[in-house]
This record gives C-alpha cells, structure tokens and sequence, in this order.
C-alpha cells in the first residue's frame, strides 16, 4: 500500500498578475484529467481516511489531493470538478491571507516584477547583478527584505493593493469547503521560509498564529503543519526537532516527491509529489503507477 | 432574471451557454443564439470527435426551439462568425490533446445541468434585467448589456502575452479584464479557448453583481491591446512562432527575475 499526495497550488483559467509571475496555475480542464488518471490508479481519499488504510490495508494505492496557500480558483474551480466524482481535497492555508490582514510577500514581489519594478526591487534589495531576484529574496529573508518590498509595494495604488487579495479565498470560501468535507491544513500565518536557518527560529509561532486563527474562524485544529517552500536542500538539519518541540502531536507535511508508507504516517511526517501544471494526464498516471 | 446571448456554436459558445446555466441556475431566463446553430462539419476544428458531438447535441437543442434563433441580428453575426471561422481553420487546429481536454470539459458541463433548458420564446429576451453575451448581442430595452472581448491572436501576433486579455464591457465601457492561464505546451487555437473560457467566467461573475447592484465593480489590468488590424497571414505567422517554442520561452522568461 501507498498512499500518494498531489500537490497542487491554484487551479483557474485566470491567472492574475502576481501568478503570472510565478507560474503554477492548472487550467481547469488539465485538472478535470488529472483528476480522471488518479481515479484510474487508485481510490482518492482524504487525508484521515488515508491514514487509516494505509495502517489497515497493505495492498492498493490511495491517493489525494492536496492545496496549498489557499488560493481562489480551488474554491471555484478544483473543489467542483472534484465535486462531480464525489470527492473533496485538503487545503493548506495561511491566516493573515484569508483574513485580509497582510499581503503575501511572494505575491507581492512577484505583482510588481510584472509591473516593471524589478529594477528597484533589485536596488532596495541589494540583488547582485546577474543574480535571481526570486532566489536572493528567499537566501536572504529577513525583516529587513520584507520591509523593503512593502516600501514599493506602497506605491502601488490602493485600489491595485487590495485587488490583489482576490487572488486567495476569504473566510466565507474556507467555510463553504470545511462544510463540504474539506480537509484544513495549517500552512503558517504568512508563509514564510520557516524551514530554512534564516527564519527557523519563527517556526513555531508562524504555525500556532496560524492554528488560533483556524480555531477561532473555523473551529478546527487541524493535524497538519505544512511547511512553506520545503526548497531542496535548503530545510535546517533540526527541523523535525523543532516541530517535535513545538507541536509533538502534529504531523509534518513536506513536498519530497515521494509515496507515504505506513512508517511515514507513524512517524508523522508525510511527503507529496508537486504535479506541475504542464504535466499530461497521461504522465500523471505513469507517475503514481510507478511511484507506488 | 439573466439572459445569455452566443454568437455562434463553437467549442467556447457551447461551454458558455453551459456554464452559465451550471452557475446562475433559476436567475437564467434563458439562451439566446445569434448565429447558425453549428458550423460546417468538415470545416469545424475536431469533426467528428466527441466535441463534434457534442456541437450536434446542441445544435438538436436549437432544433428543439431551446436555442431560440433571432434572424433580426443573426445573419450579420453569420456571417462575421462564418469568415472567421473560415479564416482560423485553415491555420489553426487543436492538438489531438486539446481537443481530448476541452471535450472533457464540456462534457463535464453536459452532464451537471438540467438539459433541456426551460423552452423560451425569443420574445423573453425583453424580460431580461441583465443580458451576458460571449460576442455579439442585440440591444435589450431595459437591460443591462454585458459583453465580452476574448481575442488571442492579436496578443500572439504582436508577442505581447499581457494583451492576450479577456475583457468584459458593460454598455461599452470595459469594466472587468482577466489574464487567461496559459501552458508552454498550448497551441494557438487554444490559447482562443482559454481566452474565451475565461471571458465567460467574467461574464458570469458580472452578471452575478450587475443583476443585484445594476452596476460592476472595475477590475482593470491596465494591459491595453492593439488597434492596428493584422496582416492576412497573421495566424500563420503565429504558427511559426508556436512551432519556434516562443510561447513556452516567453512563459519562461516573465517568471524567470
């Protein structure tokens, strides 16, 4: 028995500005076939049912769907071509996105790249010549990056600033899907990089910020941690350690490209293929027939 | 009540018509088509595939008077559709992939609404309080108009992918614009489909507000688009381009900073 995770950001023909810049976006007709390979393959469940078969059934393979970051088109889109086969999926959210309270800072860089203000971006941040923005921010993540991005973000008229946040679901679309059956998920308060060194030392507070607000607005307390980015390479020696530390009971969701096996479950730690948006239905099914 | 208006039974005027009876349910009044209830079969990108079929289900619809024909305004909507879709033929195709992933999706539609829709006489049209029309559309006295602007190839011709845009104007004015999802693996015929599936989204989330507050609240890109008119061989050019891999390099370069 394996149980196969896919990793999905948003799921939308519309693709706003600061996705634009950073790709990730699944048609919804590309969906609608990823969704009919998976079922071809195995039965898709939701996490908790996964969990228990995987500990009771050792042959077969079990799949689910998984969201991160909370993002529009999974409401509109993902959750009804779902719907049609009487499924549901889990969603990992981040608090200070659904309730409107902070920008996230990705999508932010990422809006005014496409504006034209990656020159200075690249000045405010320092990004030596020939360098990757996007990978410099993330090397270098501080208090001191994130001011400098909202500095020009504030330029940016109010109007333009606020229509941004369309790009993730408000509390009434959470709501909706946690009432469907969903899955929540707690994907931190403002995705930061909390599993790398330079804002490992945050992790336990971006995660419990991010339990409260999903305690308080929806009344769940979900199991899972999902950690933002998970870069190869990149996560701190310690991470496990510090999870333990700060949540025992939790289980640590990671990217990994990999099946979860019934030791994975009882380790608590659980790994998902990311399905790029580009990926035909057909490899999807190759990849979770040979990855079982 | 909300009325929808196609022009034309092509693959984006069948998922339209469709999903807006999926999303608006008992606020729809009804469909209006203005043009030929379906196009050429051989000339018609996938004759004979599943979306051919689904083209005839619809067409057999009209038949029925669920798609109620309106001669007044059609035959200039024929007969812009017709050259176009002369045009784009010749030039443009879906992959055999496409074509299998758009089938599906409208398939998908097919099966989640109540088919048939309620009959209308065309004259129910003047009882609309908001009309949605993918294309063209006739004045409703009373009514607020909404249409929409879906092309891909001016954008492509011109290697500008921020005036790949759809566009949603109620009573002229463009008040809703959206960029469509893009795949490095799209041809040009569907980047159209995309463009156009995302200018019935809009069209849909308009008539939602517009039919409650009468108005639309503005969500502009800013993008512009061109005004000169292209050159005959425009979509062949773009052709080259696809086959070059402009679109996946261009993709490539607006994310790589």
């Amino acid at each position: 028995m394996a149980w196969q995770i896919l990793l999905y950001h948003d799921v939308n023909w519309e693709e706003p500005r600061a996705l634009r810049g950073l790709g990730g976006t699944t048609t919804p007709d590309v969906f609608r076939a990823h969704v009919a390979a998976a079922r071809q393959v195995g039965d898709v469940v939701s996490p908790a049912e996964a969990a228990q078969r995987l500990a009771l059934d050792p042959r077969g393979r079990i799949i689910t769907f998984w969201f991160d970051d909370g993002l529009a088109g999974v409401a509109r889109y993902a959750a009804p071509i779902l719907a049609e086969h009487g499924l549901t999926g889990a969603l990992a959210v981040c608090s200070r996105f659904w309730r409107r309270s902070e920008p996230f800072w990705r999508f932010q860089l990422a809006h005014l790249v496409t504006l034209g203000r990656a020159a200075p971006l690249r000045a405010a941040l320092a990004v030596p010549p020939g360098a990757s923005l996007r990978d410099h921010v993330l090397d270098h993540f501080g208090a001191p990056a994130l001011a400098a991005i909202d500095r020009i973000w504030g330029e940016l008229p109010a109007g333009e600033r606020a229509a941004a946040a369309h790009a993730f679901m408000n509390h009434d679309d959470i709501a909706a899907l946690v009432e469907a059956g969903w899955t929540l998920a707690n994907h931190t308060a403002a995705h930061h990089p909390v599993g790398e060194a330079r804002a490992a030392d945050t992790l336990a507070a971006q995660f419990e910020e991010c339990a409260a607000a999903l305690r308080d607005d929806f009344a769940v307390d979900p199991p899972y941690w999902v950690l933002p980015f998970d870069r190869p390479g990149a996560r701190t020696a310690d991470l496990t350690a510090r999870v333990r530390a700060a949540a025992p009971e939790r289980t640590l969701v990671l990217v990994g490209d990999r099946a979860n096996r019934p030791a994975d479950v009882a380790a608590r730690v659980l790994h998902r293929f990311f399905v790029p948006p580009t990926l035909p239905p057909g490899a999807l099914h190759r990849l979770l027939k040979g990855n079982a | 009540m909300i009325a929808v208006v196609t022009g034309g039974a092509r693959p984006e005027h069948v998922r339209f018509a469709y999903q807006a009876q999926a999303e608006l349910g008992e606020r729809l009044l009804g469909w209006w088509q203005v043009a030929a209830a379906a196009p050429p079969p051989a000339a018609a990108p996938g004759g004979g595939s599943a979306l051919g079929k689904l083209r005839a289900l619809w067409a057999q619809g009209g038949a029925r008077g669920v798609l109620a024909k309106m001669p007044d305004v059609g035959r200039a909507a024929l007969r812009a559709g017709g050259e176009t879709l002369a045009r784009r033929t010749r030039a443009t195709r879906l992959t055999d992939a496409e074509n299998r992933l758009f089938s599906a999706e409208i398939a998908a539609l097919v099966t989640r609404v109540r088919w048939p829709a309620p009959e209308r006489d065309p004259a129910g049209l003047t009882g609309a309080r908001v009309v949605i029309a993918l294309d063209a559309a006739p004045a409703v006295a009373g009514a607020l108009l909404l249409t929409s602007s879906a092309s891909a190839l001016p954008g492509l011709y011109h290697r500008r992918l921020d005036w790949v845009i759809a566009q949603v104007r109620l009573a002229g004015r463009v008040v809703l614009e959206g960029w469509p999802t893009l795949l490095p693996t799209d041809s040009p015929e569907s980047c159209r489909l995309r463009v156009a599936a995302l200018a019935g989204e809009l069209l849909i989330e308009a008539a939602r507000e517009a039919a409650v507050t009468g108005h639309v609240t503005e969500r502009l890109l800013g993008a512009g688009r061109p005004d000169a008119p292209l050159p005959a061989d425009a979509a062949l050019r773009v052709e080259r381009d696809f086959r070059d891999g402009w679109l996946g390099a261009e993709l490539q370069r607006a994310r790589h900073y």
